[in-house]
């Protein structure tokens, strides 16, 4: 059935990967990413890539119907009653699936549809929407993210790897793509070119740690292109500036992802080395300049095994200044990581403090699922929608079967971590302690 | 659907339900609507009267109502559009913005492209 794999997204959008390779899709699946690619930034142009074997091949299986690994997490999260970067990229076509047919009949983008099906999937479009990964130039060296997505990361996982190799593998770290000014330079003239551009979505690394996204964005400012433009990217939150100031003031509309998992100290722990009440305050002074600027602002949350306990803090912040938070994907790699491998009554006391911020704002449960989790008019309805979703997906948590080798793994990553940082997780986490002590601690 | 080659041969044949309920204020009031410039209904209204029919998915659609009234009458609209409530919630879009008829005057609707037009008004956000 078409209205089960049918994204729009090829006809308007493209990843660029650190490495600079071209891919069809920011939600592609990992298999799909890690196959060799033959397009990248050196090689091939923008508009080239639109018509490139691989995004016509795309296009031609989204038109019949053929289900693609490329497109596994969407599947996924559709079984799972999660809102997918499908129906996501399917908006932007005026695309819904609750009226797939009408809607695809009726979107603006029809007639493109059309001339693909009848083009051996070739397109008359030209890009409107980039994922752009610029590097895994970072400041931070959080303990579940992996060497590829930060460069002080790399130097502690050849440490760590002399502790534990199962659980701290070497990974080949490619050049970033954005060290060759000449190709940033190419890039930028290129965008240029396009006169359709509307979003920019920049990864790092910590993005406003590179000097590229700097380079970039000013360079679209110097042209005026930015006036036309809605910029996106996600940061630590460690890094505020008067450069970061200007964009935001010369893009069209600007959206900013602030990486937090906790306001406790154990964002420090799990975020090393950030200090939160750094933090906070830039996060406050990003708050300022929401209210002067159009600047939207959304926490991104990844909950894992550590700071789920205080999820709570999150949540009242995000009531208290009016702030929604993206992604209910709890973490997953590394494994050991895992909130299912929390013991129950941990979890019961998680259950009682979200239950108890649910009764201190009179939060109640819709049944309507909100696709556009950014409009500005229903932040209050996508801050109780998250709640009710945590609370959900906590009660029907279920221990999985290797939950004791994988206690005793997550004892074992956080030694490895503390006896290179010389710190403590009992420090942040005394609630835990009978927990880890159990496993080994 | 089995694949896009499928819509592109019913496309032109799909048509979208539209419902117009008139809810007199008073009795005996003539009134004359016209969808897409033809009179579906021109008759004096002395109870809530439903119209329904059907227009093409793809194509324009406007509605244009008007009422010969004497005071205090006036005439109460609502308006659905394939299920979605459009009058009351978006009588700010209509001539004049209102939902409440209580002038002579033409009160119009002009809706380009249902569905598009629909996620603008609707604020679903900006379109590739």
């Amino acid at each position: 059935m078409l209205e089960k794999t049918f994204c729009s997204s090829p006809w308007f959008h493209i990843r660029i990967d650190t490495a600079g390779n071209y891919l069809p899709c920011r939600w592609a699946a990992w298999s799909e990413i890690n196959t060799p690619k033959v397009n990248t930034v050196s090689n091939t142009s923008l508009l080239g890539y639109m018509n490139s074997d691989v995004m016509s091949e795309t296009r031609i299986k989204m038109l019949n119907a053929v289900p693609m690994k490329l497109c596994d997490y969407c599947y996924n999260d559709e079984e799972n009653n999660k809102v997918s970067g499908r129906q996501k990229q399917l908006l932007k076509s005026a695309i819904t699936l609750e009226k797939f047919q009408n809607t695809l009949c009726a979107s603006p983008h029809y007639e493109n549809f059309k001339y693909s099906d009848i083009n051996q999937g070739w397109t008359n479009t030209t890009p409107v929407d980039l994922q752009i990964e610029i590097g895994n130039t970072c400041n931070g060296a959080c303990i579940m993210c992996a060497p590829k997505h930060s460069s002080r990361l790399v130097k502690d996982y050849q440490k760590l790897n002399q502790l534990d190799q199962t659980l701290f593998p070497i990974y080949q770290v490619g050049k970033n793509w954005t060290d060759d000014e000449r190709l940033v330079e190419k890039f930028v003239n290129e965008i240029g070119q396009l006169d359709n551009i509307k979003y920019l979505h920049f990864l790092g690394g910590e993005t406003l740690y590179i000097k590229s996204f700097y380079d970039i964005c000013n360079q679209l400012i110097k042209t005026g292109q930015s006036k036309t433009i809605n910029l996106g990217t996600t940061t630590n939150c460690t890094v505020a500036n008067a450069d970061l100031e200007n964009i935001i003031r010369n893009f069209k509309h600007v959206h900013l992802g602030l990486s937090i998992e906790s306001f406790h100290g154990i964002n420090d722990y799990v975020r090393y080395p950030g200090d939160i009440n750094d933090i906070t305050d830039n996060i406050h002074a990003f708050l300022k300049l929401r209210e002067e600027t159009d600047l939207h602002l959304t926490l991104r949350i990844t909950p894992s095994i550590l700071t789920i306990y205080h999820i709570d803090t999150v949540f009242e912040f995000m009531l208290e200044n009016k702030i929604t938070a993206e992604s209910c994907n709890f973490l997953q790699d590394p494994k050991c990581l895992r909130i299912e491998y929390l013991p129950s009554n941990l979890i019961d006391t998680i259950k009682s403090k979200i239950d108890a911020i649910i009764d201190k704002y009179d939060l109640k449960e819709s049944n309507q699922t909100i696709l556009n989790i950014r409009r500005d008019d229903l932040i209050d309805q996508v801050i109780g929608q998250m709640i009710f979703e945590y609370k959900h997906l906590l009660e029907n948590l279920v221990t999985p079967d290797d939950a004791e080798l994988q206690r005793k793994d997550l004892v074992k990553f956080l030694k490895s971590f503390e006896s290179i940082r010389n710190n403590s997780i009992l420090t942040y986490l005394p609630e835990y302690e009978k927990f880890l002590r159990s496993y080994g601690y | 659907m089995k694949n896009f080659y499928e819509a592109t041969a019913t496309r032109s044949e799909l048509t979208i339900g539209v419902r117009l309920i008139l809810i007199p204020i008073g009795e005996d009031i003539p009134c004359e609507v016209k969808i897409n410039d033809e009179v579906v209904f021109n008759e004096t209204l002395s109870s809530i009267k439903t119209i329904a029919g059907e227009v093409t998915l793809i194509d324009p659609i406007s509605f244009a109502v008007r009422i010969q009234r004497q005071h205090p009458q006036a005439v109460k609209l609502v308006l659905a559009i394939d299920d979605k409530e459009i009058i009351p919630k978006y009588q700010h879009l209509a001539q004049p913005a209102t939902d409440y008829l209580d002038s002579n005057d033409v009160w119009t609707l002009d809706i380009p492209s249902f569905y598009p037009w629909y996620h603008t008004i609707t604020g679903q956000g900006w379109i590739a």
